[in-house]
């Protein structure tokens, strides 16, 4: 079904450039974002670099909801009414961010049915990347999910060669995307090394024995706590 | 009014809620009874779901045979979208918890409407939002919170606190098996709360789960008989 008239709207294009209502940010490592709690009227999409997500509870204990990569977007939670921010972000390395204005983001999602199908296609599969972390959560161990999001950030399961866990996620990044603490990941860590699963030395190397034995479920992978 | 998705008018007067209320090409209505299955894990993906009547069960099984309640979907959600995402084959079991009144959409009159129709792609945009938030805070809610506090949550959600309007909060009619199944915790653990908020005067139950207002208060504000952390 071609479509002359928008035929020439490109969205990545249009992410990438600034323009009405969008603005290119550059943050470097360890800078923030948004806090939880700001003022939520912006969307964010990343150019480059990597995005941590996390939120604060009442007691001080940290979650992380995800690491957002090149392609994806963040704080899309305003366009669902969220008034302020219920999570806090901060720049993993230095990061290519296009902000972009709430009014602009729905403007946008209306008249260029290209974008709107390109953000769709983001909220589909961040909507089932979350509903695995989910279920990851009520069926199994602290050492599976370890087990599974080592595998997962080593880019498992996408095309090309797995590629090394990159130092900056360190082992308490690790524990509050898992829900456990550092101790237990480090235990975990220092398990799988010695079974051969992963190598380190800044760099996590993951290696495709440790699939093996999340898929096969081997016994040195308890399925239950 | 006939809709041709094919040939968009920039239709003004499209409406998402008229269009998945009706059967027409690539749609169908479909009734479903109490407890029937509408698709299985494995099964092959090519429809959308959308909810006119009735609750939805979604639940996911682990190779062990464990079950685990993923949503409980009500009228006006999706179901079964992941096969946009390009999912081949269902990774869920949905169930009729009631007789419910669905439509089903085939994949491909679904992307041509979402392509066609901005207002259905607002609306359905709009659900995925709104999911996604939710799926997100049940994840929060896992790593940060006791199965209990995840017990008040699930009651409190379900009851309808926090809709809008200060309606009345609904009686909840859900097996202890399935709150179990939905907070990630066994039957018995789930037993053992019920019976110590009934005792604080935060529930009460014969058939139904009435759940009261100083369930909210004790969770909000935190107060120690219901405890943060494991």
């Amino acid at each position: 079904m071609p479509k002359a008239a928008k035929g020439s709207f490109d969205p990545k294009d249009f992410l990438a450039k600034v323009g009405e209502g969008k603005v290119i940010l550059k943050f470097d490592k360890n800078q923030v974002v948004f806090s939880q709690g700001d003022i939520a009227d912006t969307v964010f999409y990343i150019q480059k670099g990597k995005i941590k997500v996390f939120v604060v509870s009442e007691q001080g204990k940290e979650a992380v909801v995800g690491i957002m990569e090149p392609g994806q977007f963040f704080g899309e939670g305003c366009l669902n009414g969220h008034p302020v921010r219920i999570s806090t972000t901060v720049a993993m390395e230095e990061c290519l961010i296009t902000s972009i204005a709430k009014k602009a983001m729905l403007a946008t999602i209306q008249s260029e049915p290209k974008f709107a199908e390109l953000f769709m296609a983001y909220l589909l599969s961040r909507n089932s990347r979350i509903e695995e972390d989910l279920i990851d959560q009520l069926f199994n161990s602290s050492e599976r999910r370890l087990a599974r999001l080592l595998l997962l950030l080593a880019n498992f399961g996408k095309e090309g060669a797995p590629q090394p866990i990159a130092a900056h996620i360190s082992q308490e990044t690790l524990a509050e995307m898992i829900g456990t603490t550092r101790s237990r990941v480090s235990f975990f860590m220092n398990k799988f090394r010695k079974l051969g699963f992963i190598t380190y030395n800044g760099t996590i190397e993951v290696h495709s024995s440790l699939l093996n034995a999340v898929l096969y479920d081997k016994p040195e992978i308890k399925r239950d706590e | 009014m006939a809709i041709s998705p094919h040939n968009p008018p920039l239709n003004a007067s499209f409406n998402p809620k008229a269009f998945l209320g009706q059967a027409g090409p690539g749609k169908v209505l479909i009734k479903c009874k109490k407890k029937e299955d509408i698709f299985i894990q494995g099964d092959v993906a090519e429809t959308i779901f959308y909810i006119q009547k009735g609750k939805v069960k979604v639940t996911v099984l682990s190779e062990q045979g464990k079950e685990a309640v993923v949503g409980i979907l009500a009228q006006g959600q999706f179901f079964g979208e992941g096969c946009l995402d390009g999912a081949k084959l269902r990774t869920s079991t949905t169930r009729a918890m009631e007789e419910c009144l669905l439509t089903s959409i085939t994949k491909a009159m679904m992307i041509a409407t979402l392509e066609t129709e901005p207002k259905f792609s607002a609306y359905f945009m709009a659900y995925l939002l709104s999911r996604n938030s939710r799926i997100e805070d049940d994840l929060i809610d896992q790593l940060f919170n006791s199965s209990e506090r995840r017990l008040a949550r699930l009651l409190l959600l379900l009851a309808d606190f926090g809709k809008e309007g200060g309606a009345q909060p609904i009686p909840v009619t859900i097996s202890q098996e399935i709150l179990a199944d939905m907070i990630g915790t066994t039957r018995s653990r789930v037993s053992f709360f019920m019976n110590k908020f009934r005792k604080k005067g935060f529930i009460s139950y014969n058939g139904k789960i009435e759940v009261h207002r100083s369930l909210l208060d004790a969770v909000l504000r935190d107060k120690p008989q219901i405890k943060e952390d494991e």
